[in-house]
């Protein structure tokens, strides 16, 4: 863990990351860059960190629901939106996944950097580890994550997903798939001993064979 | 917490929707309140303006009791004596 609390810039967007919440890397710009937000939607931030994704969507968005499952980041998002000034369009939550979320209320994007790197299993308890921590393959959280997702995007709506060929990009496209959601790899950047890459998935159109 | 998030919000055990809403402290947002689940009667608290939803294993126990016992007035008595995970009955017989 980081023994201080630090500040990090994005595009005229300032930050203060908290030491116990995830500093935004390569993964979260990856991401940053892609995103295309359309006036008046609703975002869902899954797993928002120190909240830059939520607070660089709220400027078009209608309304941006923040998750964490660490009190910390949690805390730390609100702060951010209050410095960014968009604390009304963003509604921070302390959770697990999409546990607290009624399925009635459908998100026109979902964002989801996961927790990706293989580790062994109860490596230990800190809230940040949760950041990055996917259990013995990786793919604990994003095999969950892939399960419940379908029930919360709207029919036209978008996910976009980041993970690492680390814990195997195939097996998250097949397991979309299977989810009845289009997915494929948009943007990919190679970094040291892992390359990391961007999934966008949709809804199959109503009534298509697959 | 902004109250239109109630629409959204289930109890993460058992999904149930809508959960009842108890506001102790109120400025431009809910600063401080009580998200409770009538099917399981879970409680959530919400403090800092933030509403807390985890599941069962990541509740703390010595950190949320004292919550209960700021607001034990405003609080529902089924929650006080029956309320899930924590109740005062659990620790003080």
């Amino acid at each position: 863990m980081r023994s201080r609390n630090s500040v990090f810039c994005y595009e005229g967007y300032s930050f203060v990351v908290f030491k116990e919440v995830y500093k935004p890397a390569e993964d979260t710009l990856l991401l940053a860059r892609n995103l295309v937000v359309r006036r008046g939607e609703c975002v869902l931030d899954m797993g928002t960190g120190c909240g830059i994704l939520a607070v660089v969507t709220a400027e078009m968005a209608a309304r941006v629901v923040a998750v964490d499952i660490n009190p910390y980041a949690v805390v730390c998002t609100k702060k951010n939106a209050d410095l960014n000034g968009l604390r009304p369009k963003i509604e921070v939550l302390l959770g697990d996944l999409f546990s607290p979320l009624d399925s009635s209320r459908k998100f026109d994007l979902i964002l989801f950097n996961s927790p990706y790197l293989p580790v062994e299993e109860d490596e230990g308890g800190s809230w940040i580890e949760k950041a990055w921590a996917g259990g013995e393959t990786g793919r604990k959280i994003i095999d969950r994550f892939i399960e419940e997702v379908p029930e919360h995007i709207s029919q036209e709506g978008r996910i976009l997903l980041v993970q690492s060929n680390l814990s195997n990009v195939r097996t998250t496209l097949d397991f979309l798939d299977q989810s009845k959601l289009q997915a494929a790899v948009v943007d990919k950047e190679k970094l040291n001993f892992e390359e990391i890459v961007l999934i966008e998935a949709k809804k199959q159109p109503e009534g298509a064979c697959t | 917490m902004k109250r239109k998030l109630m629409d959204i919000l289930a109890c993460p055990i058992d999904k149930y929707h809508p959960l009842e809403l108890h506001v102790f402290e109120e400025g431009e947002e809910i600063v401080e309140g009580l998200i409770i689940c009538p099917k399981c009667l879970r409680w959530f608290p919400i403090r800092e303006e933030i509403p807390e939803m985890l599941p069962d294993e990541l509740r703390n126990e010595k950190d949320e009791l004292p919550f209960l016992e700021k607001w034990r007035g405003k609080i529902p008595k089924r929650i006080l004596l029956e309320g899930k995970p924590f109740r005062f009955t659990n620790t003080k017989g």
